[in-house]
C-alpha cells in the first residue's frame, strides 16, 4: 500500500498541478458571491476542503497504526507519523481559514462551537501524538504507544463531537443530507476544492513517504557500513 | 473466568499492599485535590452565594489534575523499581495486568473524593446536595473512564523522560467527553435540576467507560516493556 502510495505519485502531481489551479478559478471567478457574506464567504470552500482533508489524515493515522500493531515493520509507524503530520498542517489551517471567516461574520475571531471545540480537540490531539513521536526514537515500545494513542484517539473523537454538540451548539450547518442548502455553483466549487485538496494532500504524504523510505535505507546502509 | 477474577483482584491488591505501606501516592493526590479548592477561591473569590456555581468544575479540575498526576507518579515507580517485569511474567492474560492496575487506580481516586468532597461541600458553601445519587453515580461513572483511559496512558508514558508533562498532554484531550458529562452531571445533582439531557450525559459517559476500559485491555499488552 505504501509502496502503491509512492508509486501513485507521479499521478497525484499532474492531478494537483490541475485541480489547485481549477479550484482557485472556480473560487474566485466561477461560483457567484454570497448574498449576505459577500466576499467573505469564499474562505469556505478551502475551509470546508482542508477540514476533510484533516479528518481523512487522522483515519490514516489509526489506520496505518493497527497495520503496525499488527505487522510491527517501522514502514507503518513512519506513515502513520506522516499521516499526523499533514493532519496538524490541515487542521492548523482550517483553524485559521476558520477564524478569519468568524471575523466578520461572527464579530469574533472565537466561539465555543460544537464543531470549533472538536477541530480544536483534534488539534491537541494531532500535537500531542507528534510529541509521543517525537520522544520515541528508537524505542519500540513508544512507537507501539503512539500507534495505540492513534488508535484511541479516533475511536474517541465521535464522543469528543457527540459530548460537546450536547455541550452546546452557532457553527452553519451548511451541508445536509438531501438538503445541500446552497446553489449548484457553490456545491460544485465545494466538491472541486474537496477533491482538489485531497488530491494535494495525498500527493505531499506520498512525497512524504518516499522520503521515509529513503531515510529507512540510509539507516540500513550506515547500519552494514558502520556496524557498532 | 474465576481465575481470571482472582489474577485480575491478585494483581490490584499487590498495589494496595505496596501503597498502604508508604501512603505516599494516595496522601499527595489528597492533598493536591484540596490544594485546588484554595487555589479556586484565591483565583476566583468565591463569594458563598456562588459556591454552587463553581462546585462542580473545581471538583472536576481538582480530580483529574490530581488523579492524573497520582496516577503518573504510580507508574513512574513502578517503571523505576521494575515492579512491572513480576506480573508480566505470570501466566494470566495481559488484558487482566491492564484491570488490575486499572482496579488500583479506581479504588484509591474513589478514597481521595471520598475525603475531597465533604471538604469541597464545606469550602464552596453547599448546603448539601440535592440528589445524592445522581451526584455519586455521575462522579462514580466520571472516574471510572478517567482512570481507564488514565491507566492506559500513564503506563505507556512511563518511560518517558517528561511523563509528568506529557500524560496530561495526552490524556485531557481525550477526556473531554467525562470533562463537560462529568461537570453536566454533577450541576444537576448539586440543583437538583434534572433536565433530559441529564440522562443523556449519563448513557454517555456510560458508552465511554465501557469502551475504555475495553479496547485498552485489548491494547495494553502493546505499550508493556518486551
Amino acid at each position: 500500500m505504501i509502496r502503491a502510495m509512492i508509486g501513485a505519485q507521479k499521478a497525484l502531481s499532474i492531478g494537483t498541478v490541475l485541480l489547485i489551479p481549477a479550484s482557485l478559478y472556480m473560487v474566485f471567478v466561477y461560483a457567484p458571491n454570497e448574498a449576505t457574506m459577500g466576499v467573505v464567504q469564499r474562505i469556505f470552500y478551502y475551509h470546508v476542503a482542508t477540514a476533510w482533508n484533516g479528518y481523512l489524515f487522522i483515519g490514516l493515522v489509526a489506520l496505518m497504526s493497527l497495520i503496525y500493531l499488527i505487522r510491527r515493520e517501522d514502514t507503518w509507524n513512519r506513515a502513520a507519523r506522516s499521516a499526523a503530520e499533514l493532519g496538524v498542517l490541515f487542521i492548523t489551517l482550517t483553524l485559521i481559514a476558520g477564524s478569519l471567516w468568524a471575523r466578520p461574520v461572527w464579530n469574533v475571531w472565537w466561539t465555543w462551537d460544537p464543531r470549533l471545540v472538536t477541530t480544536l480537540i483534534l488539534w491537541f490531539f494531532y500535537v500531542a501524538y507528534l510529541l509521543i513521536q517525537a520522544g520515541a526514537g528508537e524505542s519500540q515500545r513508544q512507537k507501539r504507544f503512539a500507534a495505540v494513542f492513534g488508535i484511541v484517539g479516533v475511536i474517541d473523537i465521535p464522543l469528543v463531537h457527540y459530548s460537546v454538540v450536547l455541550w452546546r451548539s452557532i457553527h452553519p450547518n451548511v451541508v445536509r443530507p438531501g438538503n445541500p442548502g446552497m446553489p449548484p455553483e457553490m456545491l460544485i466549487t465545494m466538491i472541486v476544492s474537496v477533491i482538489a485538496f485531497t488530491v494535494l494532500g495525498l500527493y505531499l504524504w506520498s512525497r512524504r513517504l518516499e522520503v521515509e523510505s529513503l531515510s529507512q535505507r540510509v539507516e540500513a546502509l550506515k547500519a552494514k557500513v558502520l556496524p557498532l | 473466568m474465576k481465575a481470571y477474577l482472582r489474577a485480575v483482584l491478585t494483581l490490584a491488591r499487590k498495589d494496595a499492599l505496596l501503597e498502604r505501606k508508604s501512603l505516599e501516592t494516595v496522601t499527595a493526590t489528597a492533598s493536591f485535590t484540596l490544594l485546588v479548592a484554595v487555589l479556586f477561591h484565591f483565583a476566583f473569590d468565591i463569594r458563598s452565594a456562588e459556591g454552587a456555581r463553581f462546585f462542580p468544575g473545581a471538583l472536576w479540575i481538582a480530580v483529574l489534575f490530581a488523579g492524573t498526576i497520582g496516577m503518573a507518579r504510580s507508574a513512574r515507580i513502578d517503571e523505576v523499581e521494575g515492579r512491572g517485569r513480576g506480573p508480566a511474567l505470570a501466566p494470566v492474560d495481559r488484558s487482566a495486568l491492564f484491570l488490575g492496575k486499572f482496579l488500583f487506580h479506581l479504588v484509591l481516586m474513589l478514597l481521595v473524593e471520598g475525603v475531597a468532597v465533604p471538604v469541597f461541600i464545606a469550602a464552596f458553601a453547599l448546603r448539601g446536595v440535592a440528589l445524592p445519587h445522581l451526584f455519586i453515580a455521575g462522579l462514580v461513572l466520571g472516574t471510572w473512564g478517567f482512570v481507564a483511559l488514565g491507566t492506559l496512558l500513564a503506563g505507556a508514558t512511563s518511560g518517558e523522560r517528561s511523563t509528568g508533562l506529557l500524560l496530561p498532554l495526552v490524556l485531557f484531550p481525550l477526556l473531554t467527553p467525562v470533562a463537560l458529562g462529568g461537570v453536566a452531571i454533577v450541576t444537576a445533582a448539586v440543583t437538583g435540576d434534572v433536565t433530559p439531557a441529564t440522562g443523556t450525559w449519563l448513557r454517555l459517559l456510560l458508552v465511554f467507560d465501557v469502551l475504555f476500559t475495553a479496547v485498552p485491555a485489548l491494547l495494553y499488552e502493546s505499550v508493556l516493556e518486551v
